[in-house]
């Protein structure tokens, strides 16, 4: 097809086609084969998962498959196998699954070091990033455990679509043994509630914040990746715009797993525990993206050596682990230097809890605790949607004032020009410090994203869903705002669903999708 | 309230949002694709696909192709044919139509003569210079989806989409207009025939719902947004791509390309800063002959236009007069032609 299309992006969570369609059919066929047996449940979720993965571009549906039949084979060896061998046959797997990740995401970057160019954007099968973990955590969980591994219910754990592509990264002692619950084969209203209830708000996230902030963030990087001029209210605007944007993006996601988890009557673990209201960097990965985290600190920080071997092995540790969690992103080095740049962050936080000790802060501490967090969660979220390192570059330069703006920018987007003609923003003003690539519009919806992102509970607080967190104390009492099964909630729905299904036409992808 | 009822009842909305959703779209049919016998009574119709259906039932025959945009309509048929020296000509002009759409059309249509043994003589390509590089139709808007056929998609999910829009606007807008014209087209009654003489002194006096006026609405806004509407071009190298590879497809199957820009009125051309048309023309003059009518001066008097956009169908004439070399030829400062033939 010549035309822009979005038939290559696979059927989204927030598609109509998969919300009216898929799901229903895959719930439903689920159920009724339940009935006849759990095992005939399993293989047909299994199936339907891969059929939601072939939709993307049915050829590569092999890889799922062969990487399912490989790592199943390479299981089901350990508990034949004697010590040594067996552990030679874990790290083979755990090469193998890497080397596939390696040829497809980072085989193009490696040869642009050594040619010296640029690297060009790989094509990555869609969730190859977040299966390899999974089946390296599965790997490693076994082999540890000498289980005897069950082929169906091993292929759904894998497969199964609510996580499949953008996690969250599931362990096999977390899924697995649900998968072999008789129990969860009969329907539960409860669960189908609370998932139709944690779904629609994840949806809402994505589509009614998230995608709103999308049209603003772009021109302005854009800018940037092309050396245009910068304001720095434009460039800190779509820092603090691109961060909110990937929250409500992610984060709605992996609400959306969770809910349609539900509907099945697993409990896959959240991934988000409103980050933006962490008040230091170790808190903040705490809280963001919980199960590559979780990831990270098992199979490489601690391997490693963790803590245990002094301040300076562990920076060097936690350097190094940020480091590759930002190569997992994406083979670019701009999310190198992502990577990086939190490795940094998180060695000075650790020193700096070295030096004040175990106090607890005062009220005030606290707050700029927060506020240092934030801005320097914003600051990194520039590399991380940089083009290239001269365009993040270009943009922190504006953020400190020296973005070359000069003072009378031609104005280039045009979400302030009714506000202009009304009146209510002088094109004076505009020129001067908002430039060509940003708007008062922009800054307006970023601020209330912002504010929804820091005063409104999330959604795992509203619904007390508390599955594979690592600890409690972020959550909030919400109070009457609780979720539960009423009318007041039952028009909330109601009303965000029939925002979201309004705004179903405006095709967009899920950012995640891309890492 | 019970789980189950709480469940139930979420799933009943959407039950009835998409149902409702679903009716609304096919009763009312804003891009008329359920319906398009009714495309000229709605505000939202897909050229493209009506396009494509008109080709299907009555154009099978032609020998060659007209490409364009709402400007290419201006073209009339017979003439196009009688200037190609063809039998036949299918005019595939659609809003705002691009190269993203022209190139899918015309693969599809020379596979689907192929495949009856047929072929292709001529074809006319006419661009509009101020869009092209610009951020398409194609595929993007409802009214702006190609045929299953042309653009590859799967049938399913073209109706699907088509089903299932939200488009609460459009439905009102096709609404106001079919109100409209119904109203417009009654003949008038007095009061009294109603059977209430005695409210006709109370009542205030009833118009029909005036629809908002296309064309003067979108000059003021343009004569407002002028300072603002920077021309942008994000994708003008993905365009020229697409055009080498439309001009390659003519070259491989014998066609006949005649390459040539929309002439742009002196209104419409303030809006941009001449030299950047004249850029792009050049460029697309490097990839293939181009006929770049630019800003011509003479005609630059309003009669030549029905609007700031659309120039008359004599216009029409002239252009095709031109770039045919017909004997006794429009002046020579219309148009010139750019690159190698």
């Amino acid at each position: 097809m010549t035309g822009p299309t979005n038939s290559r992006h696979g059927m989204l969570f927030h598609t109509s086609e998969f919300i009216f369609l898929f799901l229903p059919a895959a719930v439903a066929l689920h159920f009724i084969l339940a009935r006849h047996s759990p095992h005939a449940a399993i293989v047909t979720t299994t199936i339907t998962s891969l059929a939601f993965y072939t939709w993307w571009r049915p050829p590569f549906v092999l890889l799922p498959v062969l990487s399912i039949l490989a790592n199943f084979w390479i299981a089901s060896y350990f508990t034949r196998l004697d010590e040594r061998a067996a552990k030679r046959l874990l790290i083979v797997g755990i090469v193998a699954n890497v080397a596939v990740l390696a040829w497809f995401k980072y085989a193009d970057f490696v040869v642009s070091i050594f040619e010296g160019r640029k690297p060009g954007l790989p094509e990555v099968p869609l969730a190859l990033s977040f299966t390899t973990f999974v089946q390296i955590a599965f790997l490693v969980d076994i082999y540890r455990r000498k289980a005897r591994v069950e082929f169906a219910p091993y292929a759904m754990f894998v497969a199964f679509f609510p996580h499949l592509i953008a996690g969250p990264i599931v362990r096999w002692s977390e899924l697995g043994p649900q998968i072999a619950e008789k129990f969860r084969y009969r329907v539960d209203w409860n669960n189908i509630a609370l998932g139709l209830t944690i779904f629609t708000l994840g949806l809402s996230k994505k589509v009614l914040i998230a995608d709103r902030l999308a049209p603003h963030v772009g021109p302005v990087f854009e800018a940037a990746a092309n050396g245009a001029p910068l304001t720095a209210i434009a460039a800190w605007g779509a820092a603090f715009a691109y961060s909110a944007q990937l929250y409500f993006d992610f984060s709605g996601y992996s609400d959306m797993a969770v809910g349609l988890g539900l509907l099945f009557n697993l409990r896959l673990p959240i991934n988000f525990a409103a980050p933006f209201r962490a008040t230091s960097i170790i808190d903040l990965w705490r809280r963001w993206h919980i199960s590559l985290s979780r990831f990270l600190r098992d199979f490489i920080y601690v391997p490693l050596g963790g803590g245990a071997k002094g301040a300076a092995r562990r920076s060097f540790n936690l350097f190094a682990t940020m480091t590759l969690g930002g190569l997992w992103h994406g083979a670019n080095w701009t999310f190198i230097a992502w990577g990086a740049f939190h490795g940094v962050l998180l060695t000075i936080n650790h020193a700096w809890r070295k030096l004040r000790g175990e106090r607890e802060p005062t009220r005030a501490r606290r707050f700029a605790g927060w506020l240092a967090t934030f801005i320097a969660f914003v600051i990194g979220m520039v590399f991380f949607r940089a083009a290239d390192i001269g365009a993040a570059v270009l943009i922190l330069k504006a953020m400190a004032g020296f973005g070359g703006a000069t003072g009378n920018e031609e104005i280039k987007v045009a979400w302030d020009f009714w506000s202009m003609r009304m009146g209510y923003v002088s094109e004076d003003f505009a020129r001067v410090w908002i430039g060509s690539h940003w708007s008062v519009v922009g800054s307006l919806l970023t601020a209330g994203a912002l504010l929804v992102a820091f005063i409104i509970p999330d959604t795992m607080e509203l619904t007390d869903y508390r599955e594979g967190e690592p600890h409690s104390q972020w959550r909030r009492n919400v109070g009457l705002l609780a979720w539960r099964p009423s009318f007041p909630w039952l028009v909330v729905l109601a009303l965000l669903f029939g925002a979201v299904f309004a705004n179903l036409l405006q095709f967009t992808e899920f950012l995640y999708y891309q890492f | 309230m019970r789980t189950r009822t709480f469940a139930f009842c979420f799933l009943a909305f959407l039950a009835l949002l998409l149902g409702s959703t679903m009716a609304a779209n096919v009763i009312i049919d804003p891009e008329a694709v359920f319906d398009p016998g009714r495309a000229e009574m709605r505000v939202n119709s897909n050229s493209r696909y009506l396009r494509y259906l008109e080709y299907r039932e009555k154009g099978r025959d032609a020998e060659a192709l007209l490409f364009g945009s709402s400007r290419g309509n201006i073209f009339e048929r017979d003439v196009v044919a009688q200037r190609l020296g063809v039998a036949k000509v299918q005019n595939f002009s659609v809003t705002y139509g691009m190269i993203t759409d022209h190139l899918p059309t015309l693969e599809y249509v020379i596979r689907e003569k192929a495949s009856r043994g047929e072929k292709l003589k001529s074809v006319v390509l006419m661009l509009d210079i101020a869009h092209f590089g610009k951020p398409p139709w194609t595929n993007i808007n409802l009214d702006g989806f190609l045929a299953p056929e042309v653009s590859g998609e799967h049938p399913a999910r073209f109706w699907w989409r088509y089903v299932t829009a939200f488009q609460f606007r459009a439905w009102r807008a096709t609404i106001r207009k079919e109100v409209g014209r119904r109203v417009a087209e009654a003949p008038e009654r007095p009061l009294r025939s109603l059977g209430a003489p005695a409210l006709a002194g109370m009542l205030p006096a009833w118009r029909p719902p005036q629809l908002p006026l296309a064309q003067p609405a979108a000059a003021e806004t343009k004569q407002v947004q002028r300072r603002y509407d920077v021309v942008l071009r994000p994708m003008v190298h993905a365009h020229l791509k697409l055009l080498a590879r439309f001009v390659e497809v003519c070259r491989q199957n014998g066609v006949a390309l005649t390459v040539m820009t929309s002439p742009l009125s002196r209104a419409n051309a303030s809006m941009y800063d001449a030299e950047e048309p004249r850029r792009v023309a050049h460029r697309i003059s490097e990839i293939v002959p181009l006929w770049d009518f630019g800003i011509p001066a003479v005609l630059d008097r309003g009669e030549f236009w029905l609007d700031y956009s659309h120039f008359t169908p004599g216009v029409a004439r002239i252009l095709l007069d031109r770039v045919t070399g017909q004997p006794g030829a429009p002046p020579e400062e219309l148009g010139v032609l750019r690159g190698r033939p």
